[in-house]
């Protein structure tokens, strides 16, 4: 369903939906409203009929990627599916649909972008992202939508292999490859333009299928995260609006806690539980002791739970220390201490300081806006962090 | 029948107005008809609640402000004066008969009508049907009145028309030449289902406008998304239509010339992939156009082209008719025009491959191309090969 605004003065809004498709050499939806008569909105998709298999259906999701370019198609795969090679869905951009000789649009593809365009006319709640005032001209699809927008389309019944599937569950893979998940009420204040999202998208369209499509194969977390409702909140209302630099911290570090939070228990039971009575009584009151340090926890999921890729660990030590170089911190005045320090170390004291500390980084001389913009730098980096741990949190 | 109760001349807009008394039985005979002919006024339904109330109204025989009526067709003379009750009553008569009518204010109050007609005939309410029928209502019928005078006065009496983009407006102000055509050459509606032959005698009319409009803003983008005019603005823009009618010729009929140059220059090029030995030259993406005249008649290359050349008119105070000259004088280096062109589609489908908006990008790019191409002073200056090497870096740098 589309959603048009009446011109001043009335402020009435008119529901528009799909009444009829026309099926030629191309297929034309025609949408109307009970409250707007002779009116009809029409959209063509661009592209010679294909033919449309029945008893299926979609569900459409809205995202953004910078890096996307209007000709992009990306076939979504998932692990936990071993039919069909997992795949689950395309993403397209909305306007490339409506527009001539943009994507290349093959007999496979083409029914998810009708599916797509129907469900997008047809729903009963708008998805709708910009409000869209009746005029002379004829719309076009980004009066409704924003002219960047990606839409995913997965295919329910592919999809509803795996139990309680919901895309909310791969945010962190897909953010990870510049995709951010976006609703009808509220855009996108911030990307993170960091190289490292951008080489992961690459990385996506260095090898194409013959009809031109790329294929991103991401994994949902492991159950224990999953289970964690404020990490879909994270990907679908925090991560994308802008937020002061130290509360944006402080929510990225919320990972960290939940992920170390899981640590604590799964120390316990495999190296506690799973061998109690091979422990002696010192060793287990020494094994308790350690684990319940925050700070040997984060080291275990730095280490072993979740190992951040080479590139990041060392984009976000050295973005760390030059932070605390930048502020004159006493603990990095050492260049040889510097160089030994672990990411994990950094990262800790960052978190300790910034919370115990944070009236130390304002002394007299120091220059703020470069101290601002190096925690942003900071927290680009942790943003890309969290999301790795999250999509490569292992228990064994 | 109708009955002319008065006939005054408004000098504004040059045009008779006719106050008519008529049954609603004979307005709703050629009402219905019609009431899909305005072009400009869109039809929006009132609230059921008042649309209730008049239904009510009416079966109590109320009266209803009259309805502003035009007869559509411009071309059919008017009347002598304010007293030529017979010829005026003859031309009412006769663009009743031939649905040649435009409900300009009142189509609300006929929907209203209709929807009463409709139920009273399913109810078999006979006499209060009747009693419709035979109740009159004044409408005033404007004559002689062209479209711009249409526009004018629905846009000053503010009839009920939603916003109109400077787009849609042009449209309606040019749509003569889409009926009539500049100098042999057709301008073909999307609305008709008529193919547009692939030479330079035929053109979208949508595609010239495009092009038109930006030689006017001196901006590649397609203006119909960026400005929604006001009925202020509306009007400025009318009152400058009569210098934008032969400009607009002038652009068209220099954009025929620079065609009829390429084909000839180009020996009507044709894009054959398949003999493209070199590489470099291999195309990723489908080719951006076929032939010489796919790749030049798109609105890409004429929004390109008109936004370039006004650039021009305004820095280097070239006319339509300096460029028209130039036009002869293109070269490709060599006068290997294959080469050139194959090197063009090779960069507009790098473009392609690139682009977050490719629509938007390639004309971006043919912006430049005709930049260099047609600028005295540029380096690239009437060298096809240069020009697109030109455009094709500013649209990398620019846009990637």
């Amino acid at each position: 369903m589309l959603l048009v605004k009446d011109t001043l003065p009335s402020t009435d809004v008119h529901h528009f939906k799909l009444s009829s498709i026309f099926i030629d050499d191309k297929i034309s939806f025609e949408l109307t409203s009970e409250t707007y008569a002779g009116v009809n909105i029409n959209f063509t998709l661009e592209y010679p009929k294909a033919k449309i298999p029945t008893g299926y259906s979609v569900s459409v999701h809205l995202f953004k990627n910078n890096h996307f370019s209007q000709k992009d198609i990306i076939d979504l795969r998932v692990k936990e599916i071993s039919n069909n090679s997992g795949k689950i869905g395309y993403f397209f951009r909305l306007d490339a649909l409506f527009e001539k000789d943009i994507l290349q649009l093959n007999p496979h593809i083409y029914p998810y972008a009708y599916y797509a365009i129907e469900h997008l006319f047809l729903s009963e709640i708008s998805l709708q992202t910009k409000a869209y005032e009746l005029n002379s001209n004829p719309p076009l699809i980004n009066d409704f939508f924003d002219e960047d927008t990606i839409i995913l389309v997965i295919c329910n019944e592919y999809a509803n292999v795996v139990n309680d599937f919901t895309i909310s569950n791969y945010l962190a893979p897909l953010f990870l490859n510049g995709f951010v998940k976006f609703e009808n009420t509220k855009g996108i204040d911030v990307f993170n333009e960091n190289d490292l999202i951008k080489n992961n998208f690459d990385g996506i369209k260095n090898i194409s299928r013959p009809d031109g499509a790329y294929v991103l194969k991401i994994t949902s977390p492991i159950e224990l995260l999953a289970k964690e409702t404020f990490i879909p909140y994270l990907y679908q209302y925090l991560l994308q609006y802008k937020s002061d630099t130290i509360t944006r911290f402080i929510t990225l570090y919320q990972i960290i806690e939940i992920s170390i939070s899981k640590i604590f228990h799964l120390k316990v039971q495999t190296k506690v539980c799973a061998n109690l009575n091979s422990l002696t009584s010192f060793q287990l009151k020494e094994f308790l002791g350690d684990i319940q340090k925050e700070k040997s926890r984060i080291v275990a999921l730095f280490n072993d739970f979740a190992r951040p890729s080479v590139p990041l660990e060392n984009q976000l030590k050295d973005a760390i220390k030059d932070f605390f170089i930048h502020v004159i911190d006493p603990d990095y005045s050492d260049p040889v201490k510097n160089a030994q320090y672990t990411l994990a170390d950094v990262f800790y004291d960052y978190r300790n300081k910034l919370v115990h500390n944070y009236r130390l980084i304002h002394t007299p001389g120091i220059d703020n806006q470069l101290t601002q913009s190096k925690m942003e730098l900071i927290n680009d980096l942790t943003e890309i962090f969290i999301s790795q741990i999250i999509s490569n949190f292992k228990t064994t | 029948m109708i009955a002319i109760k008065s006939i005054l001349k408004d000098e504004r807009i040059n045009a008779y107005n006719v106050l008519i008394e008529i049954s609603i039985s004979e307005y709703l005979k050629f009402a219905r008809n019609v009431i899909d002919n305005n072009e400009f006024q869109r039809k929006k339904v009132i609230k059921s609640k008042i649309k209730e109330i008049l239904k009510d109204d009416l079966l109590r025989n109320c009266l209803i402000p009259s309805i502003v009526l035009a007869v559509s067709n411009e071309n059919i003379k008017t009347i002598k004066d304010e007293d030529d009750t017979q010829s005026s009553e003859e031309i009412i008569n006769n663009a009743i008969r031939s649905n040649e009518i435009l409900i300009i204010d009142g189509l609300q109050r006929t929907y209203v009508l209709l929807s009463l007609e409709e139920e009273l005939l399913k109810k078999g309410d006979e006499d209060a049907l009747q009693k419709l029928y035979k109740h009159k209502i004044r409408a005033e019928v404007y004559l002689g009145l062209n479209r711009i005078g249409l526009l004018y006065r629905m846009i000053t009496l503010n009839t009920g028309q939603t916003t109109m983009s400077t787009r849609h407006l042009m449209e309606i102000l040019y749509l003569d030449y889409a009926r009539i055509g500049v100098n042999g050459i057709k301008l073909i509606k999307d609305k008709e289902e008529t193919q547009i032959s692939l030479n330079t005698d035929e053109f979208n009319f949508k595609t010239i406008l495009d092009g038109f409009n930006s030689y006017l803003e001196k901006n590649e983008g397609l203006i119909e998304r960026t400005e929604i005019l006001d009925n202020i603005k509306s009007l400025d823009v009318i009152k400058d239509e009569e210098i934008n009618k032969d400009l607009f010729k002038d652009f068209l009929l220099t954009y025929k010339v620079m065609l009829d140059q390429l084909v000839l220059k180009t020996n009507s090029w044709k894009n054959n992939t398949d003999d493209i030995e070199e590489q470099a030259l291999k195309l990723n993406t489908n080719a951006f156009g076929k032939s010489i005249l796919d790749i030049f008649k798109k609105s890409q290359v004429l929004t390109g082209f008109g936004a370039a050349i006004g650039h021009l008119k305004e820095a280097k105070n070239l006319s339509l008719t300096d460029i028209e000259k130039m036009l002869p004088l293109i070269t490709a280096e060599n006068d290997d025009w294959n080469t050139a062109l194959c090197h063009l589609l090779k960069q507009l489908d790098l473009v392609k491959e690139k682009s977050k908006k490719i629509g938007n990008d390639q004309r971006y790019f043919f912006k430049f191309f005709f930049r260099g191409l047609l600028n005295p002073d540029s380096d690239q200056y009437l060298n096809f090969n240069k020009s697109s090497d030109f455009a094709f870096n500013r649209t990398r740098e620019d846009k990637f």
